[in-house]
């Protein structure tokens, strides 16, 4: 991870003209966020699958298997962000009261990445071509968020960004992390995207939940 | 008090065929191909069992006797609340422990000990529970100092021991189980036995499915005889066992 930062971010950093002191955090904190992001996804998506053998066996919670990936992925997280403080003292001199946004934020960001989780897992559960087809999304979507280039590289097109909920997602957490608060309309598009997102996703899967044992 | 009460119940397998596991041509089908064509893609489903009532209660011993196909490892979960029923209900009351799969939820890569918690949590008690337990667990296990090496190490008899030892350390009160758990080496067998016996005799219901006479008279004084999802017949284990050897010689 560390490796693969760093040569990115002097290529990158060189390919886009950007100046490094900002662009290697910067990055740094894009790249483990989204890293983050797209494992839960594309784990969560064959988590019942992957555990059939489980859930033929006994009768456990559902969510248990869910909460599994995301915890795993979260120790992993914690580890890939000793990377960003170095990264950050090396490139950054201070730290301001902005990096307190990380708490709310990490808290939504979460809750929208559980229900992307719950619906897909179902599904997947159902329709096995599901986990290649998700993974293979991932990648376009990964080019076309802000995660390797910045927002402003967009200039009067920004509103690529503005519609992307992906952008939105990383961003609650990267920018704090990066001394800056998230933009207001961050706020508002993730936490109307949680809400919608529950309100459609708990009704789903508890209505399916009892059909896994059959689908797997 | 423990009771399971199974009403009307049948479970019917959907058949998925790769077609209808994939979400494209599931969608091309019912939606294009709806629009396009007459023709009805139904899913198809297996019936495993057909409108079964029992009632299980303290003190009952149930072989499940039946050919292979008989809806016997269905029954089984369907009383262990995995498989819910299709049609009909079921009620429970009691603690379930389903023990099919003795290795499930443990780690090779863990230590015997730290699989002792593993195992012992995934059948749903708590840390300070299994810590009361764990010296009566490893004694019986046999393992003296291999318990703090990973469980990879050790050959298939140690292995079988240790989850043997954590799977049967704790009373049950609704106790599920396949033959599978009486496989072993001989020694081990005749040690493991007795502790089967009081494990057994501890739970307040037990449900065992068997293609063995000599397991199932051993251990369960009602048996039930399923044939192709229907019970033929459920009575005292020798009646049962009597009109089912009859059966099977007409069956040749």
């Amino acid at each position: 991870m560390a490796i693969l930062v760093l040569t990115l971010g002097v290529l990158y950093g060189m390919l886009f003209k950007q100046e490094l002191n900002n662009y290697i955090p910067y990055l740094t904190a894009g790249i483990i966020l989204w890293n983050f992001l797209s494992n839960v996804i594309t784990e969560g998506a064959s988590v019942f699958i992957e555990h059939t053998g489980y859930i033929k066996q006994i009768n456990l919670n559902e969510l248990t298997y869910i909460f599994k990936i995301f915890w795993r992925n979260i120790i992993l997280l914690i580890h890939n962000l000793v990377i960003l403080v170095i990264v950050l003292i090396i490139f950054h001199d201070s730290i301001s009261i902005n990096i307190l946004y990380v708490i709310p934020g990490t808290f939504v960001f979460l809750i929208n990445i559980f229900w992307i989780v719950l619906i897909l897992s179902i599904l997947s559960a159902r329709f096995r071509d599901m986990p290649p087809l998700i993974s293979s999304i991932l990648l376009p979507i990964f080019y076309f968020t802000p995660v390797i280039w910045n927002k402003d590289q967009l200039n009067e097109r920004a509103i690529l960004s503005d519609i992307n909920p992906f952008y939105h997602l990383i961003d609650l957490i990267r920018s704090p992390l990066l001394n800056h608060a998230p933009e207001p309309l961050t706020w508002k598009f993730t936490i109307i995207m949680a809400c919608i997102g529950l309100l459609i996703s708990i009704p789903i899967f508890q209505n399916n939940r009892k059909n896994l044992p059959y689908w797997l | 008090m423990s009771s399971i009460i199974l009403k009307n119940v049948s479970i019917n397998y959907p058949v998925f065929g790769a077609s209808e596991q994939s979400l494209k041509k599931t969608f091309i089908n019912k939606g294009l191909g709806a629009l396009l064509s007459r023709k009805k893609n139904k899913t198809l489903y297996s019936n495993a069992l057909n409108n079964i009532c029992l009632t299980l209660s303290n003190g009952d011993r149930i072989g499940i006797i039946g050919s292979n196909g008989s809806g016997k490892s269905t029954l089984l979960k369907v009383l262990a609340n995995i498989y819910k029923p299709t049609e009909g209900i079921i009620k429970h009351s009691g603690k379930i422990s389903p023990i099919f799969d003795i290795h499930l939820g443990m780690n090779f890569d863990a230590t015997g000990y730290e699989n002792i918690f593993l195992r012992g949590m995934f059948m749903g008690y708590k840390k300070h529970e299994i810590i009361t337990k764990i010296d009566s667990i490893i004694a019986f296990s046999d393992l003296d100092s291999y318990i703090h090496l990973p469980v990879n190490t050790y050959s298939d008899g140690m292995k079988l021991r240790l989850s043997f030892s954590v799977s049967t350390a704790f009373d049950a009160e609704i106790l599920l189980m396949d033959e599978s758990i009486l496989a072993g080496d001989a020694n081990f067998i005749n040690k493991a036995r007795i502790r089967l016996e009081s494990f057994i005799s501890n739970s307040n219901i037990l449900a065992l499915a068997s293609h063995s006479e000599e397991i199932v008279k051993c251990f369960c004084h009602k048996t039930i005889w399923l044939h192709k999802g229907n019970i033929m017949k459920f009575g005292l284990t020798n009646e049962v066992f009597h009109d089912y050897n009859s059966f099977l010689n007409t069956q040749k």
